[in-house]
């Protein structure tokens, strides 16, 4: 019997876990694989920050690749090219009220339209953290820099993941015992996958007697088919061999405990801390799956000296009439951006082979309304950061026109592999994916 | 002969055409055969093969790459279009979910009992599973060593992994990558004559199902199929009645008309939201449904006259479709019928939004891209790109006040002798659809000066979109252009210059049938060409 | 509004149709008999708030200064003193919780009784003479009651005439300035809480018609809106079925100008899930029509029960939830609260200014008048009003929301 690369496969793994002394398949020279990129995992995480934004300043003028970012995303022109601004989408309420700060934020992440907390599916982190992220240290990781321990992570009602407030605690949570050395363990391919690539190879061995039946023209035609198999199976090739070894990571000290508190500058600086610290667990896989709170949906952010939070500014602060928006509230907003900036920042500094954490990571940016005064969630602004290894196509503004959110949601869990065909709930049932998005 | 009469009409315009050697022609009723195809399955007919097989709980997850459109229907383009890696992920992850749903929600279990009663692998169950599944999704029986390898597919898989179900998720989603399953590869079956043969059971039965179903075969056509009934004009007959009173009709009929019509391309449309402010990406989806169930109504329920799809003024519409319409719509949620009055003006489905505002501008109306639509889609006239350094100015500044109208501009713009040509034949049809603005909205004038509506089609001129409509609808292109492009779309892909007598007999059948599309179809799917191919391959000749 | 007669006309025309359906749809009875449905013509408010006049810092009329907010008096208390040690976050939230549990003398929370509660030293009244302001001259019209004394504002030709009581009452709060708040509650419109009908039938001429047939009413639908957010001018809508939200009067277009009789009307608009009622008694409309009947702008204006006026807008007292019951009460309290707190006026003080600028309902027992003179400017854009029942499609979500967990804290501030 001749040894083929199925055969041999059968023979390898019946059964058994490998201990990790590969990358075994280019004993069997499929000549693309030696080309392919190394298998870094893929991250999602989410990153929201309160009450919403100021559009003029927000909104780029023009849709595409070619536009100019408005003054409030000047903080984060360095990512100009690693992120997909999106404009223009609802959560479509069709006459139901909004309830403030809570359908918005669970609207866009359930595909709900709730009128309140009792939220009665899971948010879109969970649904992808069980496509990706079962197989970590921890299913997802969770953190606040405004000190409140809210969280819009849900699997359902009565299951918040609650957001960790203390940078040390969270130190100590990550990188205290039971840390889990990156680069330690045995990798076992999963048999799910040695089982797809056993019954692609299968399907492709009925390309001769296909082939011989059909025109020549058709025979060109059905090559691609082939092809396309090939491609499959390399794909799954690639599951089959062990992750990237984490190189360049730096075992982060024990931080000083920062000053707490809700001014805005404070929150920044225990912000930027927590990010770093996050990226670091997410670079040594501790977890693929990460929520990070800027600050809550009904923002508890103050300016230093200033005993008037954000949000009740949202409420208060009169309208400037030259320039036509609550003038705190919009500085709220800007320096949010920063925040972005430093979160975004954070993860990009960690190289990973050719790219940064960043490119393997898809980070779902947003608030929880559009204009804060209204607190209306027709609107909301979103970016998508990060590409995940080329699956999210950035460098574009896209314009939603009054779309259903939940179009996002359907397209980053389609984007990140979920086999999901529609999503959301009555006025925000969808099953149109924006393709501009997928890379 | 017509056909070549109305072709002349457009002659200075229309793609020329190379006339082969004079042949015989044969009688309408003497199949003449065509190739046989490869055709990928379009992804209305991967979707509904899923639902047919599976059920309805079935996941649908896939996302379709667009289509390649050839002679004017995906149809015909699935006998000639590529296959993308992008596709080959689709399908995968398709593969994936269904195979995991059929074995996480009971469903093989439920509809195999030895794979209920098993607690392991079992090779004489994945028989059964291999045989009855693999001539539903790949539509023909299989032989039996194609049992035996998927058979040992699934054996196989239950070997890397010992979970339970394994084995079948394996099985199943080896079919669901199986070419013969995306793509419908057809064998010939036994010879009519020296030159012509039939294609194989398995393929007649499903060129047959998936034009009267929009689906795959289901066991009793396939059944009647292996018994040669489809060889039988008198056995056929019962199975194509069996077919056309089945419900699935409605579907084949929709999916036939959104097709020729291009309505898919609607779910992209977008348009200027300060000019079109009505125009919500909502009105685009329910813009297609709407001539889609205009079409379902008047051909299915009420059995007309094709031709008074161009006068017709039923209107079934929503909330967003009123808004652009100006009609008041009660029902604040899905669908109702009313009738457009006459003051309306608007008569057939070309006067629906669907129609204007596909062939319009994302600012502006077009009267140009109207009147080439018209041509192109419902008379089969040909009409040729504009150059490529074609100067669009003038045409663009709808503000214009010295010439505020379309038709002042278009009268501009055809003083270019190298525009003359083509817009002599678009403009005239196209500038009775100018009451409408850009979204389909009514309008009466533009920049303020009133909007003359006159024209011509092939020797009949008018007044307005009301004259456009009865034009249309007793053009004699009108009919025979639906036959060639039924005729098309069933057999996927052009049609070739021996099948002119069969088109003639075509058009004749249904004029006599009164224009009903469904008499057409009981034709085609009751003729013998249908399912004739050539014994040989032959150079494809254009027609 | 850039539409012509003609383009109107046919679109109006086929107003006659779906009348004939309206009847196989719904056993509600048709809005009124229309001889002629040519000239029935349907708009929805696009546009809606309060009608005021100058703000503070043009008209002089504040010399006090603004009126002082609960939280700043609260602040400057002996209890509101920041305590050694207490950071910026506790002692806002302190502050918060102090406006919650501030009880009347009764022992009520003080939003729910503010006659308990007594007026508010710190609250300021508008006092000026020779003001204009725009919106109609009320007291001309219709008897409401025995009228009390009170100063009119001026109209455009100079002459003290209007009514314009609450802008008195709230003149001199920061919010009510045309920059402030609390005259943005239209937002609820655009974003479909609500929305208010006009219907006009008998218009035989856009210019001068001595009789017109005029509905205000409430609508069941949201605004339809395009991609940028602007009401749609041809959509269709409901009225909503309750009669309660249904006003009919006549009326007669002068000059271009639509002047409605007398009438008691009833809307309905949502604040942080409460279901208020917006309450007008004697109302009417004068708005200039466009001359192709395109759209209209102007006032609508009568007088609001002050204890509905304070119940609407800052008290939440009898506000419901989804299902028409009283709403949860804390929902209720904190958002009075919470509003009297972020918008810088006190629950009593509003209350008690109201009271004393109420200008119309003479109630001999109480020796006062109840309710008080008000304007709204609005515009309206030309619409298809139809009888039907009209549900949401996420109705099924719209529930009691006393089941909902709600966060004091993080929540508490609407």
């Amino acid at each position: 019997m001749a040894i083929t690369r199925r055969s041999a496969l059968k023979g390898m793994f019946q059964g058994a876990a490998v201990t990790v002394s590969l990358p075994f398949l280019e004993t069997f020279a499929i000549p693309a694989l030696a080309s392919t990129p190394a298998n870094y995992p893929l991250r999602f995480g989410t990153w929201i920050w309160g009450c919403g934004f100021i559009p003029e300043k927000w909104i780029p003028q023009a849709t595409g690749t070619e536009f100019e970012l408005p003054e409030h995303l000047r903080h984060v022109q360095a990512f100009q090219q690693k992120m997909a601004l999106l404009s223009g989408f609802d959560v479509k309420l069709d006459g139901v009220p909004n309830k403030p700060h809570v359908t918005g934020c669970l609207g866009l992440r359930t595909g709900i339209p709730v009128p309140n907390r009792e939220v009665v599916a899971p948010t879109l982190d969970v649904l992808i953290g069980d496509q990706i992220g079962s197989d970590t240290r921890f299913r997802s990781l969770e953190l606040s820099a405004s000190g409140t321990t809210n969280s819009y992570s849900y699997r359902a009602a009565s299951s918040p993941n609650p957001s960790e407030i203390s940078l040390l605690a969270f130190y100590d949570r990550v990188f205290g015992d039971g840390f889990q050395d990156p680069n330690a363990g045995h990798f076992a391919p999963r048999a799910t996958d040695l089982v797809q690539q056993s019954v692609l190879s299968q399907v492709s061995e009925s390309r001769r007697d296909l082939m011989r039946r059909v025109s020549a023209s058709d025979r060109a035609r059905l090559e691609e088919y082939y092809d396309g198999l090939r491609q499959l199976e390399q794909q799954i090739a690639l599951r089959l061999e062990p992750p990237a070894p984490v190189e360049n990571f730096e075992f982060p000290s024990r931080p000083e405990m920062p000053e707490l508190g809700a001014e805005m500058d404070t929150v920044l600086e225990n912000h930027r801390l927590m990010s770093k610290l996050l990226a670091r667990a997410v670079q040594a896989n501790q977890t693929r799956i990460f929520n990070m709170l800027l600050s809550d949906t009904a923002s508890n952010l103050r300016e230093r000296g200033s005993t008037t939070t954000h949000h009740t500014l949202t409420h208060e602060e009169p309208v400037d009439a030259t320039l036509g928006y609550q003038p705190k509230v919009g500085w709220f907003a800007d320096q949010s951006m920063i925040g972005l900036r430093d979160f975004l920042q954070a993860l990009d500094e960690i190289e990973e082979g050719e790219g940064t954490l960043l490119d393997h990571s898809v980070v779902l940016a947003h608030s929880d309304c559009s204009i804060a005064k209204s607190h209306a969630v027709e609107g909301i602004p979103v970016i998508v950061a990060g590409s995940g290894s080329g699956r999210i196509k950035t460098g574009q503004h896209i314009a939603g026109y009054g779309d259903p959110i939940s179009r996002i949601g359907l397209t980053l869990q389609q984007a990140m592999g979920l086999p999901t065909g529609q999503w959301g709930t009555l006025a925000m049932r969808t099953d149109r994916t924006i393709e501009a998005l997928i890379g | 002969m017509k056909r070549l009469l109305g072709l002349i009409l457009v002659a200075i315009v229309v793609v020329g055409f190379v006339l082969p050697e004079p042949v015989r022609m044969p009688d309408w009723e003497q199949p003449t055969g065509g190739p046989a195809l490869a055709r990928r399955l379009t992804a209305v007919e991967y979707d509904n093969t899923l639902k047919t097989v599976f059920g309805a709980e079935v996941p649908i997850v896939l996302r379709h790459e667009a289509p390649l459109r050839s002679h004017g229907l995906i149809a015909a383009g699935t006998s000639e279009v590529g296959f993308s890696a992008f596709s080959a992920e689709q399908y995968y992850v398709s593969a994936q979910a269904v195979a995991e749903w059929a074995r996480s929600s009971g469903w093989l279990a439920s509809h195999f009992g030895c794979i209920e009663q098993t607690s392991g692998f079992d090779r004489a169950c994945a028989q059964v599973v291999s045989q009855k599944l693999g001539q539903q999704l790949i539509r023909r029986p299989l032989a039996a060593a194609e049992v035996e390898q998927l058979s040992g597919i699934a054996e196989r898989a239950g070997n890397l992994d010992s979970d339970i179900g394994t084995p079948w998720h394996a099985l199943l989603s080896s079919l669901m990558m199986h070419p013969e399953f995306l793509w419908r590869v057809e064998s010939i079956g036994d010879p009519i004559d020296s030159s012509v043969a039939w294609v194989d059971d398995a393929a007649m039965a499903t060129r047959l199902a998936f034009f009267l179903t929009a689906a795959p075969p289901d066991a009793a056509l396939m059944q009647a199929a292996q018994r040669g009934a489809l060889r039988d004009p008198q056995l056929r007959a019962a199975e194509v009645d069996r077919l056309i009173n089945a419900p699935t009709l409605r579907q084949a009929v929709r999916v036939f008309f959104e097709d020729m019509l291009a309505l898919g391309d609607l779910e992209n449309l977008l348009k200027d939201p300060v000019i079109y402010p009505a125009f919500v990406p909502q009105v685009a989806f329910d813009a297609k449904e709407q001539t889609l169930k205009t079409i379902e109504e008047h051909v299915l329920d009420l059995r007309s006259d094709y031709r008074d799809l161009f006068t017709t003024q039923a209107a079934w519409v929503t909330r967003p479709l009123g808004v652009v319409y100006r009609m008041p719509v009660p029902t604040r949620v899905g669908w109702e019928r009313q009738e457009f009055s006459d003051q309306s003006h608007r008569l057939g489905i070309q006067s629906h939004i669907a129609f204007l505002a596909s062939y319009a501008h994302p600012g502006r109306s077009s009267a140009t891209l109207r009147g080439a639509a018209i041509r192109e889609v419902f008379l089969c006239q040909e009409v040729p790109d504009p150059p490529a350094d074609v100067n669009f100015a003038l045409l663009q500044e709808t503000g214009n006040h010295v010439l505020p109208t379309a038709r002042d501009r278009l009268k501009r713009h055809r003083e270019d002798p190298s525009c003359m040509g083509c817009h002599a034949i678009t403009d005239p049809v196209g500038l009775s659809l100018e009451n409408f603005d850009g979204a389909g909205s009514f309008r009466t004038s533009e920049n303020n000066a009133p909007i003359d509506t006159s024209g011509s089609l092939d020797g009949r001129s008018y007044e307005d979109p009301t004259g456009l409509a009865y034009a249309l609808r007793n053009h004699p292109e009108t009919p025979r252009c639906l036959v060639e492009k039924m005729y098309r779309y069933a057999a996927g892909r052009d049609t070739e210059w021996l099948e002119r007598a069969y088109l003639d007999g075509l058009v004749d059948v249904f004029a006599d049938s009164g224009y009903q599309v469904v008499a057409l179809m009981s034709a085609i799917a009751n003729s013998d060409q249908f399912y004739s191919v050539w014994t040989q391959p032959r150079v494809v000749q254009a027609h | 509004m850039g539409l012509s007669v003609e383009s109107i006309r046919p679109g109006l025309a086929r107003r006659s149709r779906p009348l004939i359906a309206l009847v196989l749809l719904s056993c509600a009875p048709l809005s009124s008999a229309n001889p002629d449905p040519l000239n029935h013509y349907g708009f929805i408010f696009s546009d809606f708030a309060f009608a005021l006049g100058p703000d503070a810092a043009e008209h002089g009329g504040c010399p006090d200064g603004f009126s002082v907010g609960p939280n700043q008096v609260w602040m400057q208390s002996a209890e509101g003193a920041r305590l050694p040690d207490e950071s910026d976050d506790a002692y806002v939230r302190r502050g918060l919780i102090a406006g919650i549990q501030e009880k009347s003398p009764n022992g009520i929370p003080a939003c729910f009784d503010p006659e308990g509660m007594g007026p508010d030293p710190h609250y300021r009244i508008l006092n000026v003479a020779n003001t204009p302001s725009s919106g109609i001259d009320l007291d001309a019209a219709g008897d409401v009651g025995s009228a009390c004394a009170h100063q009119d504002f001026l109209d455009s030709s100079g002459q003290a005439v209007i009514d314009n009581q609450f802008y008195r009452a709230i003149g001199c709060t920061q919010d009510f300035q045309s920059t402030g708040q609390s005259n943005s509650f239209a937002i609820g419109m655009f974003a479909g809480e609500w929305s208010i009908l006009l219907d006009l039938t008998g218009v035989d001429h856009w210019v001068n018609d001595d009789a017109v047939s005029v509905k205000i009413a409430a609508g069941a639908d949201p605004i339809a809106l395009s991609a940028n957010r602007e009401a749609l001018s041809w959509a269709t809508y409901a009225l909503d079925q309750k009669e309660e939200f249904r006003a009919e009067t006549t009326g007669r277009i002068v000059d271009g100008v639509l002047i409605t009789d007398p009438v008691d009307m009833q809307f309905h608009f949502v604040v942080n899930s409460l279901r208020m009622k917006r309450v007008i008694k004697a109302g009417r409309v004068e708005a200039r029509v466009a001359a192709d009947g395109s759209g209209l702008a102007g006032f609508l204006a009568g007088y609001t029960p002050v204890e509905a006026m304070y119940d609407a807008h800052m008290g939440y007292r009898n506000a419901t939830n989804g299902n028409g019951d009283l709403a949860e009460t804390r929902l209720r309290l904190v958002s009075a609260a919470g509003a009297a707190r972020v918008k810088g006026r006190s629950c009593n003080g509003v209350y008690h200014a109201m009271k004393e600028m109420a200008d119309a309902s003479y109630d001999p027992v109480l020796g006062r008048c109840t309710a008080i003179s008000t304007q709204y400017r609005f515009a309206a854009v030309p619409a298809f009003i139809v009888d039907v029942e009209s549900r949401s499609l996420n109705d099924a979500l719209d529930g009691d929301l006393s089941t909902g967990r709600y966060n004091a804290i993080t929540q508490g501030e609407q």
